[in-house]
């Protein structure tokens, strides 16, 4: 089974503050958060972000962003809301005042999208792309009748939580992607075939016993992130990078592949001091990773890659036959890796 | 087997470049020291599993478990230990 990323879409809204004003009007919870570390940890935690703005929900709902991305990916993969098959919804903070169970299942009226299976689940943050692709793609395998997917999330920070110090700061987003199976018996799909890049594995694991390095609590009737900045150092930072280095090997070996095999590594927006460890697990020269939109739009949780993808597409940076390799970790704690031929 | 003077002339020469191996302690702390960072880990339990022919559970992992050369000792000495154990456990009947 051949499954292609047919397109892909992200929106932000138009409303956005500076990462200074959220980090001065959490300086109460920054510091709570903070305090267990040494001196010189906490100084560290605000070094090295590399994020300026971040994008608010003002008016709308991660639904709003949701919708939009997914009416974009749509018109771009050339198809119409009556061709999906299946809709997923990876949401981590859909919003306090989500009036869905699902997005997804209104997505699917909205849409058009009316014989859409309709599926909605929690779990992986800013890895959970991968676990929705892997997911889509195990639907697909056993349910020929599923042709295109469209995996979609949602996520604006509660109130008050926007600074996830000493690891990021959250911008509100949504995003879209849409996948669709290679039908080779029909000769017009052979040719819609040749667009968008071939999936060529997914891996992913989580492990949960950091369950609550960052938990996801109710105070007050309100929805808290607690960041544990003391597990965090301990228990998460010394597997963060190991954990993403065994899946990548992993995911590269299955093909036959390694790392010089690589063209383009598309990886989270957390921060610029993240990234830059990232790219030094991966073996890049320092500048060796694309620019993002990181600066402007924070780090916006799973749609990060998407974002990321959107904008290497945009700068005609990815050309037929590249290799490209996703990856990101979340909360959970969740680690994934994706490979596409392009 | 000496475990620790495997692993500090490893440190020495591969995470902690141009550090001389006998400022490395049994008690320095490697990782909450900062001395040897997320990146650093990765080449370090590389090393462990391969020299020593053991594998670390992920939530074995951590700074309670890896952070001095006698932390070290102690874990790959235990998990040996174990591998012994299971292989005694498995071996011909005897009469």
């Amino acid at each position: 089974m051949n499954v292609r990323i047919a397109s892909a879409a992200y929106a932000v809204p138009p409303d956005g503050e500076t990462v200074e004003a959220v980090l001065e009007r959490e300086r109460d919870r920054v510091q709570t958060t903070l305090a267990p570390l040494s001196p010189q940890a906490r100084q560290k935690a605000a070094e090295g972000l590399g994020l300026t703005r971040v994008r608010v929900c003002g008016g709308e709902q991660p639904y709003d962003l949701v919708r939009e991305a997914a009416a974009t990916a749509i018109a771009e993969a050339g198809i119409t809301g009556s061709d999906i098959n299946l809709i997923l919804d990876y949401s981590t903070f859909p919003g306090e005042n989500a009036q869905y169970l699902s997005l997804a299942h209104k997505l699917s009226t909205d849409l058009g999208a009316e014989t859409s299976m309709n599926l909605s689940f929690k779990a992986g943050g800013c890895g959970a792309l991968h676990l929705a692709i892997k997911t889509a793609l195990g639907w697909m395998s056993t349910d020929e009748t599923i042709q295109t997917a469209l995996l979609v999330t949602g996520d604006a920070a509660p109130a008050g939580n926007r600074s996830l110090l000493p690891i990021t700061v959250q911008g509100d987003a949504g995003s879209a992607v849409i996948l669709r199976r290679e039908d080779m018996r029909r000769e017009d799909q052979r040719r819609e075939a040749t667009q968008g890049p071939l999936l060529l594995g997914v891996e992913a694991m989580t492990l949960g016993h950091l369950h609550d390095a960052i938990a996801l609590i109710k105070t007050n009737g309100h929805l808290e992130i607690k960041v544990d900045a003391l597990r965090i150092e301990n228990e998460v930072m010394p597997i963060y990078y190991l954990n993403l280095y065994r899946l990548v090997q992993k995911v590269l070996e299955a093909s036959s592949l390694s790392l010089h095999d690589v063209d383009h590594f598309i990886y989270s927006n957390i921060s610029r001091r993240d990234r830059d460890g990232f790219r030094r697990m991966v073996g890049l020269p320092e500048g060796g990773l694309p620019l993002t939109p990181m600066a402007e739009y924070g780090h916006t949780f799973a749609s990060d890659l998407v974002i990321n993808y959107v904008h290497m597409r945009r700068e005609g940076r990815i050309r037929p036959g590249q290799l490209l390799l996703f990856a990101s970790a979340g909360i959970g704690f969740t680690w994934g890796v994706t490979l596409a031929r392009a | 087997m000496e475990i620790k003077s495997a692993v500090r002339q490893f440190i020495a020469e591969n995470v902690l470049l141009a550090v001389h191996q006998t400022t490395i302690e049994d008690a320095t702390p490697l990782v909450s020291g900062g001395l040897i960072d997320s990146i650093g880990m990765i080449g370090l339990v590389a090393f462990l599993e391969a020299h020593f022919k053991v594998e670390f559970e992920p939530r074995e992992i951590n700074v309670h478990n890896l952070d001095t050369l006698q932390q070290i000792e102690d874990l790959i000495r235990k998990k040996l230990a174990v591998r012994e154990a299971g292989a005694a456990s498995s071996g011909p009947p005897t009469r």
